[in-house]
Order: structure tokens, then C-alpha cells, then sequence
């Protein structure tokens, strides 16, 4: 038994309402029609074929001018990154290079403002110093003897003695 | 002429000056078998005709890449039910009418042709195929009119074996059932 048969008996099994071999399909067909259709087909396929050759030529064309378009904007888009690349490489960052920056900037001021500048914040920061520090010392000084009784602080500075060599700061 | 085996048509492919001579030999060993392959599944000639056209030329485009991992057959049929179920996918889409209207206008164009005759069988039981969704359909030809193995239908329809049993079985109770009652 070929197998062929083979599945005509098995399916002739599983449904033997269905005739066995399977009837030919009972459509038209035009006159001639196989005879002709492997010449049809050969000049449809090389009609084909031309007219992708043809598409294949405007592609390569279309290929060949993105091409350089592509390549001209790589090289214009590494100049300019070059560019930017070589200012950035000159100008200092102040937040990695601090020092560096200030001595930069300090360049470009001329000696006379320089001076003037310097004299002006001498003065100002040595008045903040010292009052800041005054102020500094009598907070400290007044949580340091927070707690300590009044007898107490008033003995310990008649025991104390001044400059002079008189003892006890007491007014008393 | 003599009939060529596919894989003397393959080799005979292969050599530029032969190519030509070698698909015509081609065309002319799987046409009918492909038409009527297409023309059950579309009905109608003229849409047949423009499928096996694009068919044979996917076949000439693609027959130097065919690794021959499977038989040239199972390829061909592979190729053209490919195209029909495309081809009634996108006339599905396009159709605004539901899937019964589309089945309705398939048996509809069986019903209009020319020696349509109800009684007899070789109708019916092209109606009653129109009834199948489209896959079940190729499944269907395939086993009932092409006594093709399980094997090489699943290479045709990237299907398990086990899956295209019970979609035959199913399909052929379906369709016994209809011809029994019409």
C-alpha cells in the first residue's frame, strides 16, 4: 500500500461520508490556459525582473548621494565638536579646579585695583573679626557660667589677681 | 521532453545558461497543482491567476536561497498557500461586511458558476469548504486533495504534527456534516 492509499484509508475511516480519491474541482477554466501560461508567466517574471533593475539603478543612485551626504555631515559634525571640545579644554571649571580658576580671573585685574581692593577689605575684615570674635566670647562666656551660683563666680574672682598684682576683681 | 526530478531541475537552475529552460521545466511540472491548490481556496479564476503569478515569481526571485532542508514541493506549496492566506486576510480587512457575509459571497461565487449543479457532490463539497476559517481550509486541501503527510504539511504551514491532526479532524467532520444536511 503506497501512501497515497494509506491516507485515503485513514481518512475514508474518519469520515466515510466524503468521497474517496477526492473529486476533481468542478470550476472552468479558460481554453488553453495551461498551455500558454509558462510563456506568459517567463515574460511576466523578465517584465518583472527589468522594472527591478530598473527601481535597483535609482535606488543605488538614491544610495550613492545619501552616502555622501551622510559622510559630509560626520565630518562637519566632528569639526564643530572638535571646536567645542578645544574651548572647553581652555577655560577652567571653577567647581574642579578652584584655585586654578581664581588665579585665572585675578590675571585679568590690573595691579592698581588689586591693591585698592585689598587695602578696602583689610579694614572691613578685621572690624568684622573683632567684633564677631567679642561676640563669639561673651556667648561663650555666658553658657560657661551658666549654671555656676553668683557666690560662687564672685569668690573665685577675689581669688584671682590682676596686671597689676592686686588680688580679686570684685568691686566689692 | 523529458521529466526532470526536482533536484535535476535545481541543478540544472544553477548553471546561468540553463536557468530559464530549468523553470519553464518547473512551471510546467507544478502549475495545475498549484492553480487548483489556489483556485479552491479564492474561487474565482482571475484572482487564481494573479496568485500564481506572484507565486512563481517569489519562486524565481527565491529558488537560489532554497537550502533544501525541505522537498521543492512542500516549498512551492509552502510559497502559495502563504499568498492565498495573505490574499484573504487582506480582503477580509478591506471588506466592511462580517465574516459570514465573506463566506456567504465566497459560496455565493461557487453558486454563480457557470455548471453550478447543487446535487451533485464536487459542489457541495466546494461550498461546504467556503465554511472553513482560512487556515483550516489550507489544512484541509492539503490532506484531502493533495494526500500530503502530516510531516510535510507542518514544513508547508509552520504547524505541529499533532496540531494539523485535529484541525483536519475537525474540518472534515465539518464538512461531512454539511453535506449530509444539504
Amino acid at each position: 500500500m503506497n501512501e497515497s492509499e494509506k491516507i485515503r484509508e485513514e481518512l475514508s475511516e474518519l469520515t466515510p461520508g466524503l468521497p474517496y480519491p477526492a473529486p476533481a474541482a468542478p470550476f472552468e477554466v479558460p481554453a488553453g490556459y495551461f498551455s500558454t501560461l509558462p510563456e506568459k508567466l517567463t515574460k511576466t517574471i523578465q517584465a518583472d525582473m527589468a522594472s527591478s533593475h530598473k527601481s535597483a539603478r535609482i535606488l543605488s543612485l538614491n544610495y550613492f548621494f545619501l552616502a555622501k551626504v551622510a559622510a559630509a555631515a560626520i565630518t562637519v559634525g566632528m569639526i564643530v565638536f572638535s571646536a567645542f571640545h578645544f574651548i572647553n579644554s581652555n577655560t577652567t571649571d571653577i567647581s574642579k579646579d578652584p584655585q586654578l580658576w581664581v588665579s585665572k580671573e585675578v590675571r585679568k585685574v590690573s595691579n592698581e585695583r588689586l591693591k585698592s581692593f585689598l587695602e578696602l577689605t583689610h579694614n572691613t575684615v578685621s572690624h568684622d573679626e573683632d567684633s564677631e570674635g567679642l561676640a563669639l566670647n561673651t556667648k561663650e562666656m555666658a553658657s560657661l557660667v551658666e549654671d555656676i551660683p553668683n557666690e560662687e563666680i564672685k569668690s573665685l574672682l577675689n581669688d584671682l589677681t590682676t596686671d597689676d598684682g592686686r588680688t580679686g576683681f570684685s568691686n566689692e | 521532453m523529458s521529466v526532470h526530478s526536482d533536484q535535476e531541475i535545481l541543478n540544472l537552475f544553477r548553471i546561468p545558461e540553463h536557468r530559464e529552460s530549468a523553470f519553464t521545466q518547473l512551471i510546467n511540472k507544478y502549475q495545475e497543482k498549484l492553480y487548483w491548490h489556489i483556485r479552491r481556496l479564492v474561487v474565482s479564476h482571475e484572482d487564481a491567476h494573479d496568485l500564481l503569478q506572484n507565486v512563481w515569481i517569489r519562486v524565481w526571485k527565491s529558488l537560489d536561497r532554497f537550502r533544501e532542508d525541505s522537498q521543492l514541493y512542500t516549498w512551492l506549496y509552502r510559497i502559495a498557500s502563504n499568498e492565498c492566506l495573505n490574499f484573504l486576510e487582506q480582503k477580509k480587512k478591506k471588506s466592511t461586511a462580517s465574516l459570514d457575509e465573506e463566506v456567504g459571497g465566497l459560496s455565493e461565487k461557487i453558486r454563480a458558476e457557470e455548471h453550478f449543479d447543487a446535487a451533485r457532490l464536487e459542489w457541495k463539497l466546494q461550498v461546504a469548504i467556503q465554511h472553513l476559517p482560512e487556515k483550516q481550509r489550507v489544512v484541509f486541501m492539503l490532506r484531502y486533495y493533495e494526500e500530503m503527510p502530516y510531516q510535510e504539511m507542518s514544513r508547508v504551514l509552520d504547524t505541529s504534527e499533532g496540531a494539523l491532526k485535529a484541525s483536519y479532524h475537525h474540518a472534515a467532520k465539518k464538512i461531512e456534516e454539511f453535506i449530509l444536511n444539504h
